[in-house]
């Protein structure tokens, strides 16, 4: 770890450059073109990173240069990926295998599944060391290595299993076990997308301090602004397989160039955009089993024209940048356009701000809410202590309106939620719902009520059945709370409900799972406001979705709040669409609330500690101006 | 550790009160002693004195759970329950309808059942093992289609056919080993080796796909792929990575059947003439001998308990997540 970087300068030297490669993979469907001529390259010392959402192919590039693309589905049909002067593409099996782990090493996202449970963690390190004789040696340089990722009591770490550490730790380890042969290439798959905005940022930090030392090259793979802003010194913006634009980070953030690049600034939520509709990416990413005849952007595009359809844009190639869009070259008669459509798209939807109810009393009312879990020991499981989930938790929300409860994983939040739609029975304390004491209610009791307030659920994957139809979940509720008498009612309105969320009335015949990630959220969606509730509790609605999907939920949600006047408390760790959606915030730390009041106050004036240190952690995107949608003075785009 | 043992020890003793009971109900019950007597002396000329002599000689003339006409403890023990049913967790199975001393007869006849079943368990589990990470290895290649086409077509014939199939290969055709019967001392191996390998080879279909299957479940792990990108060979990664993770399944079905091997086979031990516990009970089981196929009800499911009970324990050595909560 003791190599000077000062010795090395700023040169020209390439650690990395790929040209024009191309995974494949056969599918009964046809050949689907996940990576499609993507070319780029990384310099020593440097962090490119590659940004994109969920199945642009941003991972099969990562896993195509390491040759691991899962076979025999997947195979890489043409390109070179040179790594010094070794274009590894060319190796055999054999020989790839010296290149893994000691020359390009990776750390993938999820920590929890990707290191071995039933291995040591020391042992799985010692594993990636290249050539150690002396067994002594090999322990001590583990943990030699496991200090300089920053864990504590490293030699007694050694011994411990991946799940006696926690993610941001098992994260650690994934590092050490990637700077274990002292890599030229580093490829990060989103190592910090699994974890708390506190231990990304503490990630982030170890990341660039080692690169600092080491020299190594970054590959940074991600969905997330943020972490570009924080980590990268190059940006290429991936879609449907293809790099799309390219530049340095500075010009990335002051003037995003491909319509997709802004589009991803804009349908980002935070303050500045509260009360107004997010931009939203319309659509979805084109099927990639078939053959261009022109933009791949083009159906989601707000500039597109007849061009954009007839021929393929070319890549244009900048001093340090380049972008893949008919806008930015020369022949293009682009009188015709006008930049300003975008701008005037976002302001004709209206920025009228929520009028601020009348009521004062809240509808949902939480008075010094418990939750506590036994913990049993022993032979005969003796109650020892309580796990004190939820402490002493008080808050209040006003009919229509939005609290947000912000805290990290553990921290209780979703537990509240809980707590409050007695899910599960609080050990103490009270939730007032309208006034009545729901704390007290049997199970029987409760039931009528249900109808009142609904939840929708983090994971739009598992929380629908997937053995029903989209109708029969809709209506589920409904029948078991006698809203419509007959079935033709019921049918009728699950398909005014799916008109509400923007799906067609035809998804009643349709099973969930022929449905994507943000059509879903909206089913749940809909399938909540099928009994008419008046309160939601919104746990993580959209961390399990894309920015651009994440947008379209966020809008639907305030839409809807708008016009059916519902109250929100909404669970999250997202402190962007705390800013954009929350009229109130509640900030939770180990089961209690340590700050809560207006949004705007605590998000720009925080007093706690903790909430300090959250927001301080959460990545800074300094956002493009949003006046230019288009480069109108033309010059800085020609190839 | 040893409070998580213990405790597990102490789930079994209502367990195996219930299996107890559930035996006594089913062979006193729903079997009364009446029907054992008249099955046993020819159903058409039977006289009621007969009956009440043999239930008479076999203890079975007793109140089943409570006897008025005793005082004090003997109106609990001078019953069938605890006479006949209570004493089977001393492991005291009595005498047999005919007289014989059944556990006299367990503890001989237990030594050529595990001959044969503990031979066939070891050798099959590691050809098992053995024939799916091969399958495993080469997925989605040729020698995989091929491998898993054999196993289905070994699965679908019945183990019936693999018996006799082999007999009259090996025995009538090549004259290799005796078609059936058991010695002692050296001579037994020559009629145990025919009965291993047909009941090894009729487990593999079904088994290595199995296996092979866990093993594919967990080679398309994350932490695999996180060992491949370290640039360990395949063979690493299988045995050191994948194999030691597909234990922990594989545990769960081969562990259980641990205790079992002591009660044998009843087809193969009667197919091959082998005086073990298998042909015991299949004979009992003829000759309408209630009291051995109760005590080998019993007995089995004990043994089960106990297997279930190791394979908990079993995993606590090679899953260190369960090792330590």
């Amino acid at each position: 770890m003791e190599r000077g970087t000062r010795s090395r300068g700023a040169g020209n030297d390439t650690v990395l450059r790929v040209e024009n490669l191309k995974t494949y993979f056969d599918t009964p469907e046809g050949t689907v073109r996940a990576v499609d001529g993507v070319s780029f390259a990384i310099r020593r010392g440097e962090t490119l990173a590659l940004l994109g959402e969920s199945g642009c192919g941003k991972s099969i590039t990562a896993l195509s240069l390491l040759q691991l693309v899962p076979e025999p589905a997947g195979r890489i049909v043409a390109g070179e990926v040179w790594l010094g002067d070794q274009d590894v593409l060319a190796l055999s099996e054999r020989d790839m295998r010296r290149v893994r782990g000691r020359r390009m090493a990776t750390i993938f996202q999820e920590p929890q599944t990707s290191l071995n449970p039933v291995l040591t963690v020391g042992l799985q390190i010692r594993e990636a060391l290249p050539d150690v004789a002396d067994e002594r040696a090999a322990r001590r340089r583990v943990i030699e290595l496991l200090e300089s990722v920053g864990i504590p009591q490293a030699p007694e770490r050694y011994d411990a299993y991946p799940h006696q550490l926690s993610g941001g730790m098992k994260q650690r380890v994934m590092i050490a076990m990637a700077l274990a042969a002292e890599p030229e290439l580093l490829i990060a798959d989103e190592p910090t997308t699994a974890l708390d905005v506190t231990t990304q940022a503490q990630i982030l930090k170890l990341l660039k301090e080692l690169q600092r030392q080491t020299g190594t090259a970054v590959l940074l793979i991600t969905h997330d602004l943020g972490v570009v802003a924080e980590m990268a010194d190059q940006v290429a913006v991936m879609y449907a397989g293809q790099i799309v634009e390219f530049a340095s980070r500075a010009a990335f953030f002051r003037e995003p160039r491909h319509p997709y690049s802004q589009k991803l600034f804009r349908s980002l939520p935070n303050r500045l955009k509260r009360g107004v509709s997010l931009d939203v990416i319309a659509g979805a990413v084109p099927r990639l089993d078939q053959e261009f005849r022109g933009c791949r952007f083009l159906e989601r595009c707000d500039f597109a024209w007849d061009r954009c359809r007839a021929e393929v844009p070319r890549w244009l190639e900048g001093a340090d940048k380049g972008v893949r869009c008919h806008l930015y070259d020369p022949p293009a008669d682009r009188a015709a356009r006008e930049p300003g459509s975008l701008a005037n798209a976002v302001a004709s939807e209206g920025t009228a701000r929520r009028a601020t109810p009348e009521r004062s009393r809240g509808l949902l009312e939480v008075k010094n809410l418990k939750v506590y879990f036994p913990v049993q020991r022993g032979l005969l499981q003796r109650v020892v202590d309580y796990v004190r989930a939820v402490d002493e938790v008080s808050f209040s929300v006003p009919a229509g309106r939005t609290l947000a409860l912000v805290g990290e994983s553990g921290s209780g939040k979703t537990t509240v939620g809980k707590g409050i739609l007695q899910l599960i029975r609080p050990t103490a304390g009270e939730v007032l719902f309208d006034g009545q004491a729901l704390t007290r209610l049997s199970e029987r009791e409760l039931r009528p009520l249900r109808r009142q307030f609904q939840v929708i659920f983090q994971d739009p994957y598992s929380s629908l059945d997937p053995r029903m139809q989209v109708g029969e979940i809709l209506e589920e509720g409904m029948r078991a709370q006698r809203l419509l008498g007959d079935a033709r009612a019921r049918s009728k309105r699950a398909a005014e409900l799916l008109a509400q969320v923007g799906l067609p009335a035809s998804a009643r015949h349709r099973y969930p799972h022929e449905f994507s990630g943000g059509q879903r959220q909206r089913i749940s969606i809909a399938r909540a406001l099928a009994v008419e509730p008046r309160l939601i509790v919104c746990d993580e609605p959209t961390s399990a979705l894309d920015v651009s999907v994440q947008a379209q939920v966020l809008n639907l949600l305030r839409r809807l709040q708008e016009e059916l006047g519902l109250t929100y408390l909404f669970i999250t760790h997202n402190l962007g669409v705390v800013e954009y959606l929350a009229d109130e915030v509640a900030v939770m730390y180990r089961g209690r609330i340590v700050e809560q009041g207006g949004a705007e106050e605590v998000l720009t004036r925080p007093q706690h500690s903790y909430t300090q240190a959250l927001l301080a952690a959460v990545p800074k995107i300094e956002l493009p101006a949003e006046r230019t949608a288009l480069p109108v003075s033309g010059r800085d785009g020609r190839a | 550790m040893l409070a998580y043992l213990i405790r597990r020890l102490l789930y079994a003793v209502p367990i195996l009160l219930g299996v107890n009971l559930l035996t006594f109900a089913l062979f006193f019950f729903v079997n009364s002693p009446d029907d054992m007597a008249r099955i046993q002396l020819g159903v058409k000329r039977v006289t009621p004195e007969a009956i009440a002599q043999w239930k008479a000689e076999r203890g079975y003339d007793k109140p089943l759970v409570y006897n008025d006409k005793a005082a004090g403890l003997q109106r609990v023990t001078d019953t069938i329950f605890y006479r006949h049913s209570l004493r089977l967790f001393a492991f005291d199975f009595g005498r047999s309808d005919e007289g014989r001393d059944i556990g006299y007869d367990i503890r001989q006849r237990m030594w050529p059942s595990l001959a044969i079943a503990l031979p066939t368990f070891l050798v099959g589990v590691l050809a098992y093992v053995t024939f799916a990470l091969i399958l495993a290895f080469f997925r989605g290649m040729y020698l995989d289609t091929v491998g898993v086409v054999v196993c289905v077509i070994l699965m679908s014939v019945s183990a019936l056919f693999y018996v006799i199939g082999g007999q009259y290969l090996a025995s009538k055709l090549l004259h290799l080993v005796p078609i059936s019967g058991y010695g002692g001392g050296v001579d037994a191996f020559k009629f145990i080796v025919l009965p291993v390998v047909i009941g090894v080879v009729s487990g593999i279909g079904g088994n290595t796909r199995l296996y092979r299957t866990f093993f594919l479940e967990e080679i398309g792990k994350d932490y695999v792929r996180t060992a491949r990108a370290k640039g360990l060979s395949e063979a690493r990664v299988l045995f050191r990575h994948v194999l030691k993770n597909a234990l922990i399944p594989i545990l769960t079905g081969v562990v259980v059947v641990i205790p079992l091997l002591f009660i044998g086979s009843l087809i193969m031990e009667s197919f091959f003439g082998i005086p073990g516990l298998g042909s015991y009970t299949i004979d009992a089981i003829n000759s309408q001998d209630f009291a051995i196929v109760r005590a080998m009800v019993f007995l089995g499911s004990v043994l089960y308990i106990v297997g279930l009970i190791l394979t908990d324990f079993s995993y606590t050595l090679v899953d260190p997540r369960v090792r330590l909560s």
